[in-house]
């Protein structure tokens, strides 16, 4: 009924079914969801966040506050808070109004409107303050219900999402008559362009420039060719429904290009892809957008900006009303009302300006005009305009704004690129680039088409030019319009004769902000933009405050008696518009997450039935449960079998590091806290690594496989740490030294064998070495083969028992393991996982860095100290370790703690206060039952601990303490004789 | 020039070695190695089935079919570190119209030829992966990835090449 024959790029012949909160509408192909509501006179569309006054759709692309809405795909596919405006419209969609219970027609919390005046800017702060516990249970869940937005989906999202990186000399955001010029100078030079635009068509003003020619072509046919020219060239990408939503360091662009969404069903391919595009240059073609005017209750459904009217007009061919006033304080309000009186729309024209230009017009134009108020409840009816002291009242359907065009420098603020004033323009324009950049066209403040067209050609020449790139001369387009742009424009709230502390003259339109409110923030001593903002939550809504910005800044300037530049203006920060979790999250989801890391005996783990724990990103076995066991029974077993017999252990995820050159043994020494001068060849130390704070960083058991090579070990989460920490003091601080690092963390699989049988069952297979008692003593390394693979065999024990490492290449890893498990079995080896691991190590007082540690224990807290080399000059740390502090008696040191009740296990991370109570002592980092022990173990740090062995302290629990004795953290074998065995 | 369709295969097992040295033991160490050991990023050098991949100034991947013959004490005359790591690392090779494409996805180069043509190398990323990648034809490349990290690169690779070859992959 509103939509106009023949009008628009809207395909005619191509109706398409949807449904709005349950009504079924027709629209056709090319529409957007709003501009299919329009046509069907739908104008309301919203409630507001707070008053929940009716809205009605405001703009006509990413500016639009008011109209957003829930679209509902199936399967889970539910998206809200998107805006009608920048819906596509296709067979069979779906969508639902948002904030109203229950309907937009009649919603129960309108009575918020008639509170208004108690709900004041801050009332929030001022009101729910007391009491706390409210916080969190009352008020926020109460208020978020009621000013809301949309849903959120509660099923996983079922759609696919993807990267790609993309490189290229010259990026154009905004493919506009400025950006399309840009775009094909650039690339007439060969360089390689992209240029994205966030419409579902390249073109942007141009294609509703109805009255426009460019080289004597309609201005649409122009962008057509344009348009084809750049898709038939290989050195360029050409996206369009492509948002540039972040300006990131070093010319790096986020982009979002939407391909499912306009799509019915579902989609083939991603949903969409994020882009991280890397260019030589940029140039920012945003464009600019119109801005509403600030009068009383100008936020009726009906009531919207001029050039979305416009825009609904030429490219949808949709009347937004039949008798339309359009209010304006800029000459293109006369562009839009000769453009609507021409297809037919009643218009009349309200120039608030004292002298509206002198200029034959075919409509009524009321000069110097004031506006007083609107009507309508669910959709305007009328407007109140005073004029040459009198008041008129003008029946309408639709009242139409037009307070200026603010560039749009969001992309150009986000890259750090400075804003001056133009008071021409009436408002920020760039005015110095951080980054290789420039704004061009409107979103430089120049409107008027023959310039953007000239800015683009010059933009682009130069941008390929700097790339390297010499740009072929080509014209530039010479551009003739009926209606100029022309000049004007407006910033604040206008004048009215009203009481102002009883109307409503909205700034913020999606976080309902009026200009009463931003009075009342100034009156209560907000005088930067910034506390303003916040206090009145003006242009903190989803839409940034594209449209309500500058009048905010206008208001609070005039309020604060100060111009407006010396207000400042906020902080532009990505994104754009609002980016999907699944662009960003891409395929990094569920399995793919994180990279999951397996060892080469993973898999034989999983066939034993192994269940496995995460250890960073490795998935290591924690115990091998039989038949019925729990993790307690299989644990118990295990470590049962490997002090009784014999256990097999994959420990392939310890980081490796092999460490060559003449210095090697001199860099070891100033690095770890050890002597390595006189260690062996084949002969293994366990080293301790300090950070410069003299805190532990790291330690495992290190090699001499020769005078210049050693075989260092790591923990498994600290392979990459101490890899790059070894490798930052060789290139910064010993770069003289002649020693080399290569992880080889990888390359070899690690499978211990430990346990009294240990030897027994590695004599068979290991050729080419002596494993002999005598031959192969505790702490030896040697070389040999195994099973036909190269073998780096250590005798190391980290459970106390006789124990050997088969360090064998990992291609062998399996094989080998297999070889050892066949015979072992008989002897009654088990296989044991990270858990029994733990406790058979918390039975030697052996500490695990990271569970012991937590980057504020030192090597003689945790009971290293005899691991530091005395007589040693220096190795990182040492300095600190001279503080006092790190000295003091009473810090906190490793202990073990027995219960008095056997089988009350301990909780890791409990505190342990002293007899009768009292601050902490402490607290309890490994606690375990013990099979081989018969009871609960535990090992903790507790301050000045080893004075208080044989002591008695509590560990405080929910429940009541647990007394427990502090004993000497080695409870199993103290002599540690079985490592002979 | 015709590229054939996206295919991704795992290659053979191959010897692997890293060599680190200074800058003045580099012609000591390329004559060991039979080629001239490449100096500046994405430098890559072959000789019949060697290669070398510079990896950073004073350090290369050296690929073999074979074993090598020189034993650490002639790398240790030079003062250079040579260790095998062969089974560190596994190799694919993905190589079709649009391969670059695939790594695009996860990897942040500059792949385009004239950025970066046949023969050159770099370690870098794919999605949170260290990989080598090496470009040994206009549409082919080697990826050594991490031996754990295989699995995860492939998989990623594999859902590109397949997205590859039912859509029209833009070059």
């Amino acid at each position: 009924m509103f939509r106009l024959p023949k009008r628009g790029l809207v395909d005619h012949g191509a109706p398409l079914s949807f449904s709005f909160d349950g009504r079924r509408l027709t629209g056709l192909a090319g529409d957007t969801l709003a501009s299919a509501l329009l046509a069907n006179g739908v104008h309301l569309t919203g409630r507001s966040f707070k008053y929940h006054r009716p809205r009605g759709i405001l703009g006509a692309w990413a500016d639009e506050p008011n109209a957003l809405v829930t679209v509902i795909r199936g399967g889970g596919r539910s998206t809200p808070n998107l805006p009608a405006t920048q819906v596509e419209l296709f067979e069979n969609l779906v969508a639902f109004s948002q904030n109203r219970e229950p309907s937009l027609e009649r919603d129960r919390w309108s009575i918020n409107d008639r509170l208004g005046r108690f709900l004041p800017a801050g009332f929030y702060y001022k009101t729910f303050m007391w009491p706390k516990s409210f916080w969190s249970r009352v008020y926020e869940p109460r208020i978020r219900a009621v000013a809301g937005l949309g849903v959120a989906p509660e099923q996983a999202d079922p759609d696919r999402y993807e990267h790609r990186y993309a490189h290229c000399e010259v990026l154009v955001v905004g493919a506009g008559p400025a950006g399309l010029s840009a775009a094909l100078t650039a690339a007439e030079s060969g360089c390689r362009v992209v240029v994205c635009d966030d419409r579902p068509l390249p073109g942007g003003s141009l294609l509703s420039a109805a009255s426009a020619t460019i080289d004597g072509l309609g201005a649409r046919e122009w962008a057509d060719t344009a348009v084809a020219r750049l898709s038939s060239m290989t050195n360029v990408t050409l996206l369009p429904r492509t948002t540039a939503f972040g300006y990131y360091p070093h010319n790096l662009l986020g982009l979002c290009e939407r391909l499912g969404d306009h799509l019915p069903g579902e989609p083939a391919g991603p949903r969409e892809r994020l882009w991280s595009v890397r260019a030589a240059r940029v140039i920012l073609a945003t464009g600019a957008l119109e801005r509403p005017l600030v009068f009383p209750d100008n936020d009726r459904p009906g009531i919207m900006l001029a050039d979305a009217a416009r825009q609904y007009l030429q490219l949808h061919g949709v009347a937004v009303g039949r008798r339309v006033v359009i209010v304006t304080a800029h000459d293109a309000g006369y562009r839009s009302a000769h453009e609507l009186h021409a297809a037919g729309i009643q218009v009349v024209l309200a120039d608030t300006r004292p002298a509206a230009i002198a200029r034959s017009t075919p409509f009524r134009v009321i000069p110097d005009a004031r506006i007083e108020g609107t009507r309508g409840t669910l959709r305007v009816s009328a407007i109140t305009i005073s004029h040459t002291g009198r008041s008129e009242r003008i029946d309408c359907d639709a009242v139409l704004m037009c307070g200026g065009f603010t560039p749009s420098i969001h992309l150009a603020s986000q890259s750090r690129g400075t804003m001056a004033w133009d008071a021409e323009v009436q408002a920020y324009v760039p005015a110095g680039s951080a980054e290789a950049e420039c704004s061009i066209g409107a979103a430089a403040g120049r409107l008027e088409l023959a310039d953007a067209l000239a800015d683009g050609c010059r933009a682009g020449r130069d941008a390929a030019a700097a790339a390297g790139f010499a740009a072929r001369r080509i014209g530039t387009p010479r551009a003739s319009v009926d209606h100029s742009v022309g000049q004007g424009g407006i910033i604040g709230a206008l004048p009215h004769g009203r009481d102002p502390a009883k109307v409503k003259a909205f700034v913020d339109w999606q976080n309902d902000v009026t200009a009463r409110d931003i009075m009342l923030a100034t009156r209560e001593g907000f005088r930067s933009i910034e506390h303003v903002k916040r206090y009145t939550t003006t242009g903190m809504a989803t839409d940034q405050g594209k449209l309500s910005n500058l009048n905010s800044l206008a208001i609070t300037a005039a309020q604060t008696g100060r111009p407006v530049e010396a207000v400042g203006f906020t902080t532009f920060r990505p994104p754009y518009t609002p980016v999907t979790f699944g662009a960003l999250a891409g395929a990094a989801r569920r399995d793919l997450f994180d990279p999951v890391r397996q060892t080469p005996i993973h898999d034989w783990a999983v066939a034993q039935g192994a269940v496995f724990e995460d250890v960073g990103l490795w998935k290591r076995a924690r115990y091998f449960p039989r038949a019925s066991e729990d993790m307690q029974a299989a644990v118990n077993r295990e470590c049962l079998a490997v002090r009784g017999s014999a256990g097999l252990f994959d420990a392939s995820t310890l980081g490796k590091i092999e460490i060559v050159g003449a210095d090697a043994a001199t860099f070891l020494n100033r690095l770890y806290v050890n002597a390595w001068d006189r260690l062996a060849i084949g002969r293994c130390r366990y080293g301790v690594l300090l950070r410069e704070d003299g805190f532990i960083l790291d330690d495992g058991v290190i090699g001499r496989l020769a005078a210049d090579r050693f075989h260092a070990t790591t923990t498994t989460g600290g392979a990459a740490r101490v890899l790059a920490t070894m490798e930052d003091y060789l290139q910064t601080e010993w770069p003289d030294l002649d020693v080399w690092l290569t992880s080889v963390t990888e390359q070899w699989s690690v499978i211990a064998v430990q346990g009294p049988h240990a030897r027994e069952i590695l004599t068979p297979l290991v050729q080419g070495l002596d494993i002999s008692a005598d031959a192969f003593p505790h702490m030896s390394i040697g070389e040999g083969t195994i099973c036909g693979a190269a073998l780096r065999l250590m005798r190391v024990s980290f459970t106390g028992e006789l124990g050997f490492e088969v360090n064998v290449p990992s291609s062998h890893g399996h094989a080998v393991w297999e070889a050892i498990w066949r015979i072992g079995q008989p002897l009654g080896m088990t296989a044991y996982g990270t858990e029994a691991m733990h406790v058979l190590r918390a039975e030697k007082g052996y500490i695990i860095v990271g569970q012991e540690t937590d980057g504020t224990v030192t090597a003689d807290d945790a009971g290293l100290a005899w691991a530091i080399g005395k007589t040693k000059r220096d190795f990182v740390g040492k300095r600190s370790l001279a503080r006092p502090a790190m000295k003091a008696p009473d810090r906190k040191q490793l202990v073990g703690l027995r219960t008095l009740d056997p089988a009350k296990l301990l909780e890791e991370g409990a505190q342990i206060v002293g007899p009768d109570g009292g601050p902490s002592l402490g607290h309890v980092t490994s606690s375990y039952y013990s099979a081989n022990l018969g009871r609960s173990i535990a090992l903790a740090l507790v301050r000045g601990g080893r004075a208080l062995e044989g002591h008695r302290l509590r560990v405080a629990m929910p429940g009541g303490g647990i007394e427990v004795d502090v004993t000497n953290p080695v409870l199993f074998d103290p002599k540690g004789k079985r490592l002979d065995g | 020039m015709t590229s054939g369709p996206l295919s991704l295969e795992t290659l053979q097992p191959m010897t692997r070695h890293i060599l680190r040295c200074r800058e003045r033991r580099v012609a000591e160490a390329s004559d060991l190695l039979g080629l001239d050991l490449p100096r500046s990023a994405y430098g890559t050098a072959s000789h019949a089935d060697r290669h070398a991949l510079w990896l950073g100034p004073d350090e290369w991947l050296i690929l073999a079919p074979e074993p090598f013959a020189a034993t650490a004490d002639v790398w240790a005359a030079i003062g250079a570190s040579f260790v095998e790591v062969s089974d560190r690392q596994v190799a694919l090779q993905l190589s079709g119209a649009g391969a670059d494409t695939c790594l695009a996805g996860g990897c942040p180069l500059d792949l385009a030829l004239p950025a970066f043509p046949i023969g050159a190398c770099a370690r870098t990323v794919f999605h949170k992966a260290e990989i080598i990648v090496w470009r040994t034809g206009s549409s082919r490349f080697q990826v050594e990835i991490g031996r754990s990290f295989a699995p995860y690169v492939t998989r990623l690779l594999s859902q590109q090449v397949q997205r590859g070859r039912s859509l029209a992959v833009p070059t």
